[in-house]
């Protein structure tokens, strides 16, 4: 058997495996030394599966994921969701769907702090969902509206998937970050034209709160100044150079930690509980990485990236057909497995491609984003849509019937950067980092 | 069986707990180190301490995320099979875990007798690698241990 066919056979093997239900990072790591042993030696294979693991740990980038995790757990245990959804809904709760715009408005603050999807679909699952059903509202549209704006953190930074890309791919984070941007405050916009249109189809689903007063609202307004400060803090300390990417998440993390101290609203269990989160969604991503590297080893030996580089840029059919083409397998490939995970394993593969025809990296990291926050709202492993439905109770039906349109405007958005690939890559160009 | 699944969990929970604790110094750490950069003085060998606390950090907390099943992992399939066989994959799946992770923990203690044979450090610092590689390797182990307690809990759980 050629090298090649024995790497396709090892890629049929890897999906094989998964479905016996083994952690992923586990079973790529299996699948790669085995690969890696049959190719060459068993001792070689030895030691580079501990030699990939040794590097994956300690290696220095990913040490911005644990930090960046905490600065998020701790904007989620101490109300900081709550308290921008609440100064939000002085702004614009009196608008017909309102309380819809504010959940949109309040996340998409919240998600420069805080990047994870889950932490955010549960805390406005609970905060949003409550307010929006005591006026009467659409349970469609408040539980489709919360769960879609969890998606947001994919985009918005801190975006940990962007940071894993970026260390996967060898680009910057902090381009990256800037390249999120534009693209998640036009997704948050997007949602909250849905939010208006839908209200204009059927009043009925949305009635205005009363009124704030601009008092209340100029009393509330330090609320969206402290995230101000913290998000142009990290990300402007970043860009400038001040700092690493480790650096910026622990400089955030300190930020949060002194905003929820100054408004006695972390308690040592909630502190203790926000390290614990941190570090296994730290370590569930870092044995996923491990795992990828050893099966990336594998693969390399076998050539398949290149040769798959080579023979999809030699295709006679147009590069953009291409494009979609992967896109779709990244969509599908993270409806079946996990996005985050199925991004880790499938990007050292693509990756060669897409340099290959010429695509910018950047703003293919940022397609990979958009496509990984519709992978987390569509069936069959749609985990935002999972996360509201256990907290609110309502069936699945209701909560997919409300996310369709806001699946709408995602592709809508994922379109108009493919066409207009500058609203992504503009900011990151004029940075000079 | 009460005291070995006792036992699994504290170690599990003491690996967590240096984990966090590792990862609290991992934040202060870069907290001081931007401080006094910022006053010219920065601390020079940064990188090689934080790369080992982040060794500690991921290599630590493994056995207590996979003893809350907080690792990624495909269930549409075994969730649909029947109970017996779903038990199956899952002590299949277990007993390839002990094994990748036994081998692996072989494989670090090895490569930390070579370490501390050819007394390799850091650049800067002049740490020595082999605690990191001999931690990893003591960490793997106690990753076997909460899948030997998966097998168990699978084996016992009533058809």
């Amino acid at each position: 058997m050629s090298e090649i066919s024995i790497g396709i056979l090892g890629i049929f093997m890897l999906m094989v495996i998964f479905l016996t239900g083994i952690e992923l990072g586990i079973g790529m790591a299996i699948l790669g030394f085995l690969g890696i042993g049959y190719l060459g030696t068993w001792g070689g294979a030895s030691n580079q599966v501990v030699k990939d693991f040794f590097e994956t740990f300690t290696n220095y980038g990913f040490t911005v994921i644990p930090l960046f995790v905490l600065m998020g757990q701790v904007a989620y245990h101490s109300d900081v969701a709550k308290n921008l959804y609440n100064s939000a809904g002085k702004f614009v709760g009196h608008i017909p769907g309102g309380l819809a715009m504010t959940t949109v408005v309040g996340a998409t603050l919240f998600k420069a702090m805080c990047g994870s999807t889950l932490a955010t679909c549960a805390t406005f699952a609970s905060v949003a969902i409550p307010e929006m059903n005591r006026m009467g509202y659409s349970k469609k549209l408040s539980t489709g509206v919360v769960a879609s704006v969890g998606t947001l953190g994919m985009l918005i930074p801190p975006s940990i998937p962007l940071m894993i890309y970026g260390i996967i791919t060898e680009q910057s984070i902090g381009k990256l970050f800037l390249a999120g941007i534009f693209p998640g405050l036009i997704i948050a916009l997007f949602f909250i034209f849905v939010i208006i249109g839908w209200v204009k189809i059927d009043p009925s689903v949305a009635r205005p709160s009363p009124r704030s007063t601009w008092e209340e609202r100029i009393k509330s307004s330090p609320e969206f100044l402290w995230v101000a400060i913290i998000f142009s803090l990290v990300i402007g300390g970043l860009m400038a150079g001040w700092f690493s990417p480790t650096e910026a998440g622990s400089i955030g993390t300190a930020a949060v930690f002194i905003l929820a101290y100054a408004k006695r609203k972390l308690s040592f269990k909630s502190l203790i509980l926000s390290f614990d989160e941190s570090l296994r969604t730290a370590c569930m991503v870092i044995l996923l990485i491990g795992g990828s590297v050893v099966f990336g080893h594998f693969l390399a030996v076998t050539s398949i990236p290149f040769v798959a580089a080579d023979w999809i840029g030699g295709l006679p059919i147009n590069k953009n057909i291409v494009m979609i083409m992967i896109i779709f397998v990244y969509l599908i490939g993270g409806s079946f497995i996990d996005d985050l995970a199925f991004m880790i394993m499938a990007t050292p593969i693509f990756y060669p491609v897409i340099i290959k025809l010429g695509y910018d990296p950047i703003w293919f990291g940022i397609m990979i984003a958009i496509t990984l926050m519709v992978g987390v709202i569509i069936p069959p492993v749609a985990i935002a849509v999972f996360v509201v439905k256990n907290i609110t109770g309502e069936p699945f039906k209701v909560i997919y019937a409300g996310v369709v349109p806001f699946l709408l405007s995602l592709i809508a958005c994922a379109a108009l950067l493919f066409f207009f690939p500058g609203i992504a890559t503009w900011l990151p160009s004029l940075s000079g980092v | 069986m009460t005291v070995w699944f006792a036992f699994v969990r504290k170690m599990c929970r003491f690996l967590q707990l240096i984990a966090g604790v590792t990862l609290a110094f991992m934040f202060l750490f870069t907290l001081v180190n931007v401080a006094v950069r910022a006053f010219g003085k920065p601390i020079l060998g940064d990188f090689e301490v934080i790369s080992f606390l982040g060794a500690i950090v991921f290599g630590f907390a493994i056995p207590y995320t996979s003893l809350l099943k907080g690792h990624v992992i495909v269930d549409f399939l075994i969730e649909k099979l029947p109970k017996k066989a779903g038990g199956a994959m899952q002590v299949f799946t277990r007993i390839l875990g002990i094994t990748l992770f036994l081998w692996m923990s072989w494989n670090f203690v090895v490569m930390s007798l070579d370490l501390m044979k050819s007394n390799e450090v850091t650049p800067v610092f002049k740490l020595p690698y082999y605690p990191i590689s001999f931690g990893l390797a003591f960490a793997c182990i106690i990753e076997c241990c909460v899948f030997v307690s998966q097998i168990i809990e699978t084996v016992r759980r009533p058809a």
